[in-house]
């Protein structure tokens, strides 16, 4: 009896401990995955501020131009004006004007008058091109904290080409094959980052003399994005580990290796997916599937 | 404004302008039609500058650095083969004095300006850089002029050794 008793003790407390121990493990496992989660969310925000870092280097040079031309372009018109302001009052007072001194007048107002005509135009284009860089910043810094929206795809990839301009213009070549497509449920800000991104890569991996292409098109009701390069394209076994954290073929310097990882989790957000494959003529393509329809059940894996 | 400067007739000069953005050479193009006489030709395809330069004197050429194709530095390059004699000047958004200093070193640029540019500052940069290339040319008339008059002596002085010996 005091045999049984005493085994089934032991076997009891032995329980107990078991018990405790795999409690205390399970919560060192949480604290540790919760310190992992930080780590990782603190990745990915630096990741996030190093693209907006980008997009902001793009547009203040993008904005140098304009800002240029309105500067001179008043420059030039202050100028003009004080010169009809000479030239009226050279005449100023006087009965009778000799025909020489209405012929020089003459002169120097339409001289005046040209270059306001001359810079009327450029200082229109100036501010129209920074209201549309500016629009185009303001949507790209959109969190996800919103309801989706109908994005248009092809007007987010013209939008992004602004953004990237600034590291594109040098001699890279840039192809736009953009098809009729229908809205996509999602948030600009994150899916204009997603293309910028793989535009990037491709400048990146392609080099200065790089030839990229951006083609849209309609497959079902899917909008299907392909970013293509005719680069060196991936290296062999990659697309397996294309979009896991840390992969990257830049130096240290140049990327995170993050980039794709989070395109990927911003896509998964917008129930679409993204794939890899090096094309048969060289160079690598990557594709972007997004529904146009969002389902009820969420995104998956995300 | 003023047709002369006592130097050259600002009618005379002939100055090219290359920027891939038509807003830059606009805006140049008004500001420089205020205050000056110059024969503008401008050009946003740097290609199109460079056969220009082949076929014609130009006496000043002003170059946007990043632009497709070519940039500014192998333009004026281009150009100190074609006008030898025409001033370069690099006019870019591009604050990187690396590439000015490169562009100095490899095809002697007379001067680098940043943009925004100030209008008077540009004004004054391109007057000085006239200025230097009409001495110089003046400097290549006369040495040509002495070089005739010196051929025509030693014709002469021929002529009177035949005449004698």
């Amino acid at each position: 009896m005091w045999a049984v008793i005493t085994t089934q003790s032991i076997l009891a407390v032995s329980l107990v401990v078991v018990i405790v121990l795999l409690l205390l493990q399970s919560r060192r496992l949480r604290r540790r995955e919760a310190e992992l989660q930080v780590v990782s969310e603190a990745l990915l925000d630096r990741e996030q501020l190093a693209t907006l870092g980008r997009m902001m280097a793009g547009i203040a040079h993008e904005l140098n131009t304009p800002l240029g031309a309105v500067r001179c372009s008043v420059g030039t018109r202050q100028k003009a004006v004080a010169m009809i302001d000479e030239a009226v009052s050279s005449l100023a007072g006087q009965s009778s004007v000799p025909a020489d001194e209405v012929a020089e007048f003459l002169t120097r107002v339409n001289r005046a008058l040209r270059a306001l005509h001359g810079t009327d135009p450029v200082l229109h284009e100036a501010l129209t091109r920074s209201d549309q860089l500016i629009r185009e910043l303001r949507l790209a810094g959109r969190g996800q904290e919103d309801e989706p929206q109908p994005i248009d795809v092809n007007a987010l990839v013209e939008g992004t080409l602004l953004l990237a301009q600034h590291e594109l213009r040098d001699s890279v070549t840039v192809n736009l094959e953009l098809g009729d497509l229908q809205p996509v449920p999602g948030w600009p800000g994150p899916l204009g980052q997603v293309l910028l991104n793989l535009v990037l890569n491709a400048r990146q991996a392609a080099g200065e003399q790089a030839t990229i292409t951006i083609a849209t098109e309609m497959s079902g009701s899917e909008v299907v994005v392909r970013v293509s390069d005719d680069g060196p394209g991936l290296p062999a076994g990659a697309s397996e580990r294309l979009f896991k954290p840390g992969f990257t073929t830049k130096s240290s310097h140049e990327g995170t290796g993050l980039g794709l990882f989070i395109s990927r989790r911003i896509l998964q957000r917008h129930q679409g997916r993204i794939s890899a494959v090096n094309r048969p003529a060289g160079g690598a393509e990557f594709t972007v599937v997004l529904p146009t329809v969002r389902s009820d059940a969420g995104c998956v894996d995300c | 404004m003023n047709a002369t400067n006592g130097k050259y007739a600002e009618n005379e000069v002939r100055l090219v302008l290359v920027d891939d953005e038509p807003m830059v050479l606009d805006t140049l193009r008004s500001f420089l039609e205020l205050e000056t006489d110059y024969n503008i030709e401008s050009f946003t395809d740097p290609e199109a500058a460079i056969a220009f330069g082949r076929d014609n004197e130009v006496d000043l050429v002003v170059s946007d650095f990043l632009m497709p194709g070519i940039n500014g530095i192998a333009l004026l390059g281009a150009y100190a083969e074609s006008n030898p004699h025409a001033p370069r000047v690099l006019l870019t958004g591009y604050a990187d004095k690396a590439s000015a200093i490169k562009a100095i070193n490899e095809v002697g640029l007379f001067q680098y300006l940043e943009k925004p540019w100030d209008n008077d500052q540009l004004l004054v940069v391109f007057r000085n850089a006239l200025d230097r290339r009409f001495l110089v040319k003046a400097l290549q008339d006369k040495i040509a002029e002495i070089d005739r008059a010196q051929g025509k002596l030693s014709g002469l002085q021929d002529d009177i050794l035949r005449t004698f010996i």
